[in-house]
C-alpha cells in the first residue's frame, strides 16, 4: 500500500526548505564549494585525446545475395538443462507489473571463459504466494552449451519482484558483478570468486522502496576506469493506485492499464566513487521534469549506452513508454543534456510518442552512421532512427529499411543488433509478445504469444540499407513466445551467436545458432591488466574492404545483458586486414591479427 | 482494503457468464452463411452505450430468429453493430459483424469499406489493402479510397506505389492536406528533406489545425539546418492529423456519443493546457451522463484553472460533497481552498473529515501535518507525518519535517530521536541535512558518548565531502570534544578560503569568532534547534488544483 506523496506538494516543501536553509546560512558556503574544491585539487588533468582516422565508406558486394540465407536457430532449452520459469504473480487482478516480464543475462560469472546464463525472476504477490517464493536462476555453462543450475551455491537464488539485470565489474576486481532491478529496492550482488554477496547497502544503489526500476546499465561515464550505473525507472505505481484506476477495455473488462494513467518516474544515475556510489541524478541532468506539471517525464523501459557523437564520452539513449524518448548527451563534466527532440529520436514520424520498450544501437552500415532500434507497442512499427553521414539528427527510417511493415503488428520488447549469419553486416532480432492474454477477443490481428523475428541485413548494393525477414530461422520461425528480454552469446564456442529469451510468466528459452554458411569470424575479448573498465571501448576491423565498427557494452535490448565479447562476422574473408581498438580515454592500439575463426584477447597497455 | 474489494467485485462482475443468443449461437438457417459473434464484456463502457449496443444486438437477435426476415435488413443490423463495435474499439466484434453484413449484402460498398477500415485501424495493412481495392471496384468514384489505399501502401513500405496514389488524392477536394502530408512523410523517410519540408508546409497551410505535422516537419527542417524554424514548430506539438473528407468515416465517428469520449477529449485538452476546451468537453460529457462526481470534480478544477475564481470553485466542490459525501477528493480540495485562504481551522476540520473517511488519504495527511506544523502543533503534526512514513513515503522532506516535529514536540527521549535520524540517514545517504542533524543532536545530548559519536560522524562526513561547511561542522565537533588544535586547523582553512572569496563579511566574521574561540580553547555552545526556523510553505491552491493526481479523473 505504498504510495508516494504528491510530487507537487513535495516540490513545495522542498522549495521552502531550501529557503529555510538560506535562513540558516548554508547557501553561501555551498556557493563557494566549487571554488574550494578547485583550490584543493588544482586544475583538471587534460584528457588524452583519441586519434580518430577518417572513416572509409563501407564497400558493399554487388553480387551478394539479395535473399536472406537459412539461419536456423534451434530450441535447446531442455537439452541444455535450462528449466527456468518466470513468475509474474498474475492471478486476475491485472496489476501492471505483471506485464513487464524480466531480463536475462549472459555472464561469465566463474571466469572460465564461457558465458553462463542468468534469469532474473519476478514473484507471486504478497497474499497470493501461499508460502511459495519464486527465485532467480544462474546456470553454469560447461563450455559446450550444457548448463547446470548453480543458483543456490552461487548465492543468486534471491526472491524479489525482479525486473532487469545489469552486469559489470563495479569494483575492478576482475569478476563481473550483478545488479538486479526490481519493483521495490534494487540489489547489487558482488561476485566474490564465483559466489555473490549482496552489497546493496554498503554501495548505496538500492533506490527507493517505491521505485519501479526497469533496464539498467553499467557504463564509464567519465572514463575514469570504474563503472558508473544508470538505472531506468518506469512509473510511480502502487497496487492501490492500480486498483483505483480500475482500467477496463471494451470487450474484455478489467485489463492491464496503459502507462499514461500513471505518473512518470525519474531514472537514477550513480557515480562510482571507488566502489561506493553517489547518486548524482539531479546534478547530472538525468532528471527530466515536465515544466508545466512539475512531474517526471520519463517512463523508462530501455537504455543503451552509446557514444553518438564520437567524442569518446558515452551517451545514453533511453526508450520510454508512451512519452518521448531521451538522448542524454554526455557533456563530459558529470553532466548530461537531454537532446532527444532536437536529435530526432523523441517521437515517431507521426509526432506521437510510441510505446518504447527495448532499445539497441550500432554502426549498422559499417560506416559511421548509427542506427537506433526501439521495440514498440502493437500497431506501432519498430522505430529505426538512423543518422546521415554520421551526423545527427536521426531520421526514422523504419519504412525504407524494410522494418516498418513486418514489425507493425508485433508488440516488441527486446531488439538486438547481431551478425547472425557472420557475413559482416549486423542483423536485427526482436522478441515479441502481448500484454493481454485474451487480446484476440477484441483485436483480431493480435495474439498473446507472438513469433520472434530475425531480420537479415542485405549486403548487396541493390538492397542496401534494407532488412529482410528471415523465414528459415529454424525453431524461431515456428515459436510463439510471450517474449520480453533477450540476450546473445556464443555458448558453444563455434563463433556464431546464440540467443536466450525470457518470457513473461512462461519458461525462459535458449536457442542455438546452427547456421552452416561457412562464414569466418573473429571474436574480441578486451582486457585491462588492472581490471579497469573497458566498456565504451571502440573498435574498427577491416576485412575484404569492409570496415566494421563496434562499441563495447553488455547492455542491449530490454532488461537484459549480452556477453562482453565482440563478434565480427567475416563472410568469405579468411583474413583481417586491420584491427584497431580505441580504449576509454582515447588511447588507440593497432592489433595484429593472425588467423580467423578464433577469439582474440586484446589487453590494454598499462599506463 | 476498500480499493481491493472494489477491484475484486469489478473483476467478478466483469467475468460473469454471458447469455447465449442467436448471434453467438446462430440458428441453423444462418450457421453455414454467417460467423457467430459471442457476447462482449461491455463493463468498460458508459451505461448508455451498453444499452445502445444491447438494443442493436437484441434487434439483430430477433431478426436472426425470424425465418421471414429480409437479408438486407439483417445486413443493415450487422453493419450497425459492427459500426458501434468499431467505434468502441472492439475490433474483433466489428470485423465479424461487418464480414457478416458483407456476406449478406456483397454489393453494399459500406460493409467492405468498413471491414477494410477495421483492419487499417489495427495497422493490419496487409489485410486492409485488398479490401480497400475490392471496395474501390464496387465504388470507384469514392474519392477517400485513393487516400486509404495510399496510406495502406505506405504502411506496407510500398512507397513508390503510395506516392502515385497520394499524387492522385491531392487533386481531390477534402483530401489535399492529408495527401500532401503522406507525400511529405515519404520524402522524409527517403531523406529528401527539402521536399518534405515544402510538402509539410503546404499541408499545414491547407489545414493549420493539423499540429501532428509539427514534429515531422521540424525534423525535416533540422536536417536542413533550420533550427530556429524547427524550434518554433516544436514549441507547439500536437497529435491532430490533417482532416480527410470521408463521409462514411464521419458517420462512424458520429456514433461516438458517450460521455467518456468527451471526458477523454477533455483530458487531451487539459494536457495541452487548453482549459476552455477542457471545460467544454467536461460539460458536454456531464450533460450526457447527468451525474458523475469524478468528472464534476475535474470540471471544477479545470474551471478554476480557466478563470481563477476560487469562490465559484468552492461552491461547485461543496455541491459535489453535498450530493456525494463519499467524494473525498472534492472534500480534500475544499479544505485546500480553505487552507489557501487562511481559514486554517476550517481547513483542518476538512482534512480531518477526509481522514475519517480514508485514513490513508495521502493529501489530507500531508496538508494537515503541514498546517499543524505551521501552527507549531508539533506533536499533532508528527502524528500525521509519521503516518505518511508508515504509508511508505520516501520523500526526504516528509522525513525531515517529521524529525523536526518530534524535536519540537519533545515527545520522545533524545535516544529515540537519534534512532529516527539514523534511519533517515541510512535511507537518504545523499541528503547531508540528515547527517548534519544527527551530529547536531548528538552534540545536544551533551554527553561524552554523544560527543564522541558526533565526532565519528563528522569525520566520516568530511572524508566523503571535504567542503567548507562540513569542515566548519567538523571543527565545531572537534572543539566540543576538546580537540582544539585540530579544530583550529580545520577552521583556519575555512577562514582562509572565505577571506580569499571575500563575498560575505558577516559570515567571515562568524567564522573568525569561532576560530578565536577554538584558539582560546573555548568549546562551542550546546546546540539548540528551533523547528520554527524551518518553514513549510503556504498552500498554493492553483498548483494543488492543477496537479493533485486523481486516480480516476472521470
Amino acid at each position: 500500500m505504498n504510495r508516494s506523496p504528491s510530487p507537487r506538494s513535495d516540490a513545495h516543501i522542498a522549495r521552502v526548505f531550501r529557503w529555510s536553509l538560506l535562513v540558516v546560512a548554508a547557501l553561501a558556503a555551498l556557493l563557494a564549494l566549487g571554488l574550494y574544491l578547485y583550490r584543493d585539487q588544482g586544475a583538471p588533468k587534460a584528457v588524452e585525446e583519441a586519434v580518430i582516422e577518417a572513416p572509409e565508406a563501407a564497400r558493399r558486394v554487388t553480387a551478394a545475395a539479395m535473399e536472406p540465407p537459412a539461419i536456423p536457430y534451434h530450441d535447446i532449452t531442455r537439452e541444455a538443462g535450462i528449466d527456468f520459469t518466470h513468475v509474474n504473480g498474475a492471478s486476475g487482478e491485472k496489476l501492471l507489473p505483471e506485464t513487464m516480464g524480466s531480463g536475462v543475462a549472459f555472464i561469465d560469472y566463474d571466469q572460465d571463459g564461457d558465458p553462463d546464463l542468468f534469469f532474473i525472476n519476478s514473484n507471486w504477490w504478497p497474499g497470493n504466494a501461499d508460502g511459495r517464493a519464486a527465485h532467480s536462476a544462474l546456470y553454469r555453462n560447461d563450455g559446450h552449451g550444457h548448463f547446470q543450475d548453480v543458483s543456490h551455491e552461487a548465492g543468486v537464488d534471491l526472491s524479489l519482484y525482479g525486473i532487469g539485470v545489469a552486469v559489470g565489474d563495479y569494483d575492478n576486481d576482475g569478476w563481473p558483478d550483478l545488479y538486479l532491478t526490481a519493483l521495490g529496492e534494487n540489489h547489487l550482488l558482488r561476485n566474490e570468486h564465483g559466489h555473490f554477496r549482496d552489497v546493496t547497502r554498503e554501495t548505496g544503489v538500492a533506490g527507493l522502496k517505491s521505485d519501479w526500476s526497469s533496464s539498467a546499465t553499467f557504463f564509464d561515464m567519465d572514463n575514469d576506469g570504474d563503472l558508473d550505473l544508470f538505472v531506468g525507472n518506469y512509473v510511480t505505481w502502487s497496487r492501490k493506485i492500480d486498483l483505483e484506476i480500475d482500467f477496463r477495455l471494451a470487450g474484455l473488462g478489467r485489463a492491464y492499464g496503459a502507462p499514461n494513467h500513471h505518473t512518470g518516474a525519474i531514472s537514477r544515475l550513480y557515480r562510482n566513487d571507488g566502489g561506493r556510489f553517489s547518486d548524482i541524478t539531479q546534478a547530472s541532468g538525468i532528471a527530466v521534469i515536465d515544466e508545466k506539471s512539475g512531474r517526471p517525464v520519463g517512463k523508462t523501459l530501455g537504455v543503451v549506452p552509446f557514444d553518438v557523437d564520437g567524442d569518446g564520452l558515452t551517451d545514453l539513449i533511453v526508450a520510454n513508454d508512451t512519452v518521448r524518448n531521451f538522448l542524454f548527451h554526455n557533456l563530459g563534466n558529470g553532466r548530461f543534456e537531454e537532446t532527444g527532440t532536437m536529435d530526432g529520436i523523441a517521437y515517431a514520424s507521426t509526432g506521437k510518442a510510441t510505446g518504447g520498450m527495448g532499445i539497441d544501437a550500432a554502426n549498422y552500415l559499417n560506416d559511421p552512421d548509427i542506427g537506433v532500434a526501439i521495440g514498440n507497442f502493437a500497431n506501432e512499427m519498430t522505430s529505426f532512427y538512423a543518422t546521415l553521414d554520421g551526423q545527427r539528427p536521426f531520421v526514422d527510417e523504419a519504412a525504407v529499411s524494410g522494418l516498418g511493415a513486418p514489425t507493425r503488428l508485433a508488440l516488441t520488447f527486446a531488439v538486438l543488433f547481431l551478425d547472425a549469419d557472420l557475413d559482416g553486416w549486423l542483423d536485427l532480432f526482436q522478441a515479441n509478445g502481448h500484454l493481454e492474454s485474451e487480446i484476440a477477443r477484441v483485436q483480431p490481428s493480435q495474439s498473446y504469444a507472438q513469433p520472434p523475428q530475425l531480420f537479415w541485413q542485405c549486403a548487396a548494393d541493390a538492397c542496401a540499407r534494407r532488412f529482410l525477414l528471415v523465414n528459415e530461422s529454424g525453431d524461431l520461425a515456428t515459436a510463439r513466445l510471450v517474449g520480453r528480454g533477450a540476450a546473445y552469446a556464443d555458448i558453444d564456442g563455434d563463433g556464431d551467436l546464440d540467443l536466450a529469451i525470457s518470457q513473461n510468466g512462461r519458461a525462459g528459452k535458449l536457442y542455438r545458432n546452427d547456421q552452416s554458411l561457412g562464414h569466418h569470424w573473429l571474436r574480441l575479448r578486451l582486457r585491462d591488466p588492472a581490471h579497469r573498465a573497458v566498456e565504451g571501448a571502440r573498435t574498427r576491423l577491416r576485412a575484404n574492404g569492409v570496415t566494421q565498427y563496434r562499441q563495447l557494452t553488455r547492455t542491449h535490448g530490454y532488461l537484459s545483458q549480452s556477453e562482453a565479447v565482440l563478434t565480427f562476422g567475416l563472410g568469405e574473408s579468411e583474413q583481417v586486414d586491420e584491427l584497431y581498438v580505441t580504449w576509454p580515454g582515447g588511447a588507440e592500439k593497432r592489433v595484429p591479427v593472425e588467423g580467423v575463426d578464433r577469439t582474440l584477447v586484446v589487453t590494454r597497455t598499462p599506463r | 482494503m476498500k480499493a481491493l474489494a472494489v477491484g475484486f467485485l469489478a473483476l467478478f462482475l466483469a467475468s460473469g457468464p454471458a447469455s447465449a443468443d442467436a448471434l453467438s449461437q446462430l440458428p441453423p438457417a444462418w450457421s453455414q452463411r454467417l460467423l457467430p459473434l459471442p457476447a462482449q464484456n461491455l463493463s468498460a463502457l458508459d451505461a448508455g452505450v451498453q444499452a445502445r449496443i444491447a438494443r442493436v444486438r437484441a434487434g439483430l437477435n430477433r431478426l436472426l430468429q425470424n425465418p421471414n426476415a429480409d437479408p438486407g435488413e439483417i445486413a443493415e443490423a450487422w453493419g450497425k453493430l459492427g459500426a458501434l463495435s468499431q467505434v468502441y474499439r472492439m475490433q474483433t466484434a466489428a470485423r465479424i459483424a461487418f464480414e457478416n453484413a458483407h456476406r449478406l449484402a456483397p454489393d453494399d460498398f459500406r460493409w467492405l469499406y468498413y471491414l477494410a477500415w477495421v483492419e487499417a485501424s489495427l495497422g493490419d495493412y496487409a489485410r486492409a489493402l485488398p479490401l480497400f481495392e475490392q471496395a474501390a471496384r464496387l465504388k470507384p468514384d469514392y474519392a477517400p479510397l485513393i487516400l486509404r489505399r495510399a496510406d495502406a501502401l505506405r504502411g506496407l513500405d510500398r512507397l513508390d506505389e503510395a506516392r502515385a496514389l497520394y499524387l492522385q488524392a491531392r487533386k481531390r477536394p477534402g483530401l489535399e492536406a492529408a495527401a500532401d502530408a503522406g507525400l511529405a512523410q515519404i520524402a522524409l523517410a527517403q531523406r529528401d528533406f527539402e521536399r518534405a519540408a515544402r510538402l509539410f508546409d503546404k499541408a499545414l497551410k491547407l489545414d493549420p489545425k493539423a499540429d501532428g505535422l509539427h514534429y515531422p516537419m521540424a525534423q525535416a527542417l533540422l536536417q536542413l539546418g533550420k533550427r530556429r524554424e524547427a524550434r518554433a514548430l516544436l514549441a507547439h506539438p500536437g497529435h491532430t492529423p490533417p482532416k480527410v473528407a470521408d463521409p462514411l468515416i464521419a458517420q462512424l465517428d458520429a456514433l461516438q456519443q458517450d460521455a467518456r469520449s468527451d471526458y477523454h477529449q477533455a483530458m487531451v485538452a487539459l494536457r495541452k493546457q487548453d482549459y476552455a476546451r477542457a471545460v467544454e468537453y467536461f460539460e458536454k460529457g456531464l450533460k450526457k451522463e447527468g451525474d458523475n462526481p469524478r468528472a464534476a470534480i475535474s470540471l471544477a478544477r479545470t474551471r478554476y484553472l480557466l478563470d481563477g475564481d476560487a469562490d465559484h470553485t468552492r461552491a461547485e466542490l461543496a455541491r459535489i460533497v453535498q450530493r456525494h459525501p463519499e467524494a473525498t477528493l472534492a472534500r480534500f480540495l475544499l479544505a485546500v481552498l480553505d487552507d489557501a485562504a487562511d481559514h486554517t481551522r476550517r481547513a483542518e476540520a476538512g482534512y480531518r473529515e477526509v481522514l475519517r473517511q480514508d485514513p490513508d488519504h495521502e493529501g489530507a495527511n500531508l496538508f494537515l501535518a503541514r498546517s499543524l506544523y505551521r501552527r507549531r502543533q508539533y506533536a499533532d503534526a508528527a502524528r500525521y507525518f509519521d503516518h505518511l512514513i508508515e504509508l511508505g513515503s520516501e520523500n526526504p522532506m516528509i522525513w525531515w519535517f517529521d524529525l523536526l516535529s518530534h524535536i519540537g514536540a519533545r515527545d520522545e527521549p533524545p535516544g529515540k530521536i537519534i534512532t529516527r535520524i539514523e534511519q533517515a540517514t541510512e535511507k537518504f545517504p545523499e541528503n547531508r541535512m540528515f547527517q548534519n542533524l544527527l551530529i547536531d543532536r548528538l552534540l545536544a545530548q551533551n554527553t561524552p558518548e554523544g560527543r564522541e559519536r558526533a565526532l565519528k560522524q563528522a569525520r566520516a562526513l568530511a572524508a566523503t565531502h571535504p567542503i567548507p561547511p562540513v569542515h566548519t561542522l567538523l571543527a565545531r565537533v572537534l572543539a566540543a570534544n576538546g580537540r582544539f588544535d585540530e579544530a583550529v586547523a580545520y577552521q583556519q582553512a575555512v577562514v582562509d578560503f572565505e577571506r580569499q572569496q571575500g563575498q560575505d563579511p558577516k559570515r567571515l566574521q562568524a567564522l573568525e569568532k569561532a576560530l578565536d574561540d577554538y584558539r582560546n580553547r573555548r568549546p562551542p555552545p550546546r546546540p539548540r534547534l528551533d523547528p520554527s526556523r524551518f518553514q513549510v510553505p503556504p498552500v498554493d491552491r492553483k498548483q494543488v488544483l492543477r496537479n493533485y493526481k486523481a486516480a480516476r479523473p472521470y
